[in-house]
């Protein structure tokens, strides 16, 4: 009688258990239907993002860049009337915007831009409508006789080869 | 037991000797058989329903085990989905802060010319701005100019219009003697 009764009590805790263990499995199903849940959502989302980065050019080479940059860049000095007297290219190189994940390359380009000093102004104010994202780390001002010649380093980015492998 | 019996029941019968029926045989053997069964019953009773018990009990491990199985199986085979989930969520939060930092980066260049057009503005008609340079904490500004006393009025201009410059440096220039270069630091506004 006794050995049937601890055999119960035995049984008993054996079945709380596997409940509890169930209960574990079950809030860890639930956690991980969260994620394909989340997952589902950020994939329509990953599209959008994709999209505005191609906008952005951020996933073209280093040469489109260049062609597409000159380009703005004329576009922008006929409408501001200021001359483009200086369009280098310093090479590629790791974006200090990057940060620990470092997404971003950077081409670095040395251009200058001589005409008024109000032209001048807008015209740089116009980079932000480049079709890339063009970020001028430095300009050197020389003013003589009301003109102005503005020396720009200015950086253009793109997403590294790593970011782009990332990709989903 | 029936020969027991039958010497039993022809002791209590005592002066007849005569030998019981057959029914009478059967009568006091069925007496005799519940007499000596009293007990039996409720043990078996008794042990019957801890046999079901058990049974009962079995069964309900036996189902709880399964389930869990069950339940880490599917477990499993969402831990190769989930994982895969997990690189892409991180793909695309990458992504997207990397999209910021681009936009942010689009807007940097308008901000550039308003801070030249701010410093141009504030360091007066008798001082030249030379320079302009954007650092991680700021920017710097370098220019020229010919008297201390505007360089002074300058400062105090920026100061009131901008912030205090976090460095600041003056120096004569070695080719013009009359000329003075002054370079500021500013902290980000």
């Amino acid at each position: 009688m006794l050995a049937a009764f601890i055999g119960i009590a035995g049984l008993e805790s054996l079945i709380g258990a596997a409940d509890a263990h169930a209960n574990a499995l079950r809030f860890e199903i639930a956690a991980e239907t969260q994620t394909l849940e989340t997952d589902e959502t950020i994939e329509r989302s990953a599209r959008s993002i994709d999209g505005r980065l191609r906008a952005l050019h951020l996933v073209d080479s280093p040469d489109r860049q260049l062609i597409l940059f000159f380009t703005d860049l004329e576009r922008i000095a006929r409408r501001r009337n200021v001359q483009i007297t200086l369009f280098r290219n310093e090479g590629v190189t790791p974006s200090r915007l990057a940060g620990a994940a470092r997404p971003f390359e950077q081409s670095i380009f040395d251009v200058a831009l001589e005409g008024g000093y109000p032209a001048t102004l807008a015209a740089l104010a116009d980079l932000s409508s480049a079709r890339m994202p063009v970020e001028p780390t430095s300009v050197s001002f020389a003013r003589a006789n009301g003109h102005v010649q503005a020396s720009l380093s200015v950086s253009v980015v793109r997403l590294g080869a790593g970011a782009q492998a990332r990709l989903p | 037991m029936c020969a027991a019996i039958g010497r039993g029941t022809r002791r209590m019968i005592g002066v007849d000797f005569r030998e019981p029926s057959l029914g009478e045989h059967v009568q006091l053997g069925f007496t005799a058989v519940l007499r000596r069964a009293r007990y039996l019953g409720p043990t078996l009773i008794v042990f019957g329903l801890l046999s079901i018990f058990l049974g009962v009990e079995a069964l309900r491990l036996w189902d709880a085990v399964r389930a869990a199985r069950l339940l880490e199986d599917r477990r499993e085979t969402l831990a190769h989905a989930v994982h895969s989930a997990h690189v892409r969520i991180d793909a695309v939060q990458a992504r997207r802060t990397a999209l910021l930092g681009a936009q942010a980066l689009r807007r940097s260049s308008v901000l550039l010319a308003a801070r030249i057009a701010t410093v141009s503005d504030l360091l007066g008609s008798t001082m030249a701005l030379t320079q302009l340079r954007t650092t991680p904490g700021g920017f710097d500004i370098e220019g020229r100019g010919t008297d201390l006393i505007d360089i002074r009025a300058s400062l105090a201009r920026l100061e009131s219009g901008l912030a205090v410059p976090a460095t600041f440096e003056l120096r004569r220039d070695a080719i013009e003697p009359n000329a003075l270069s002054f370079h500021f630091g500013f902290a980000s506004k």
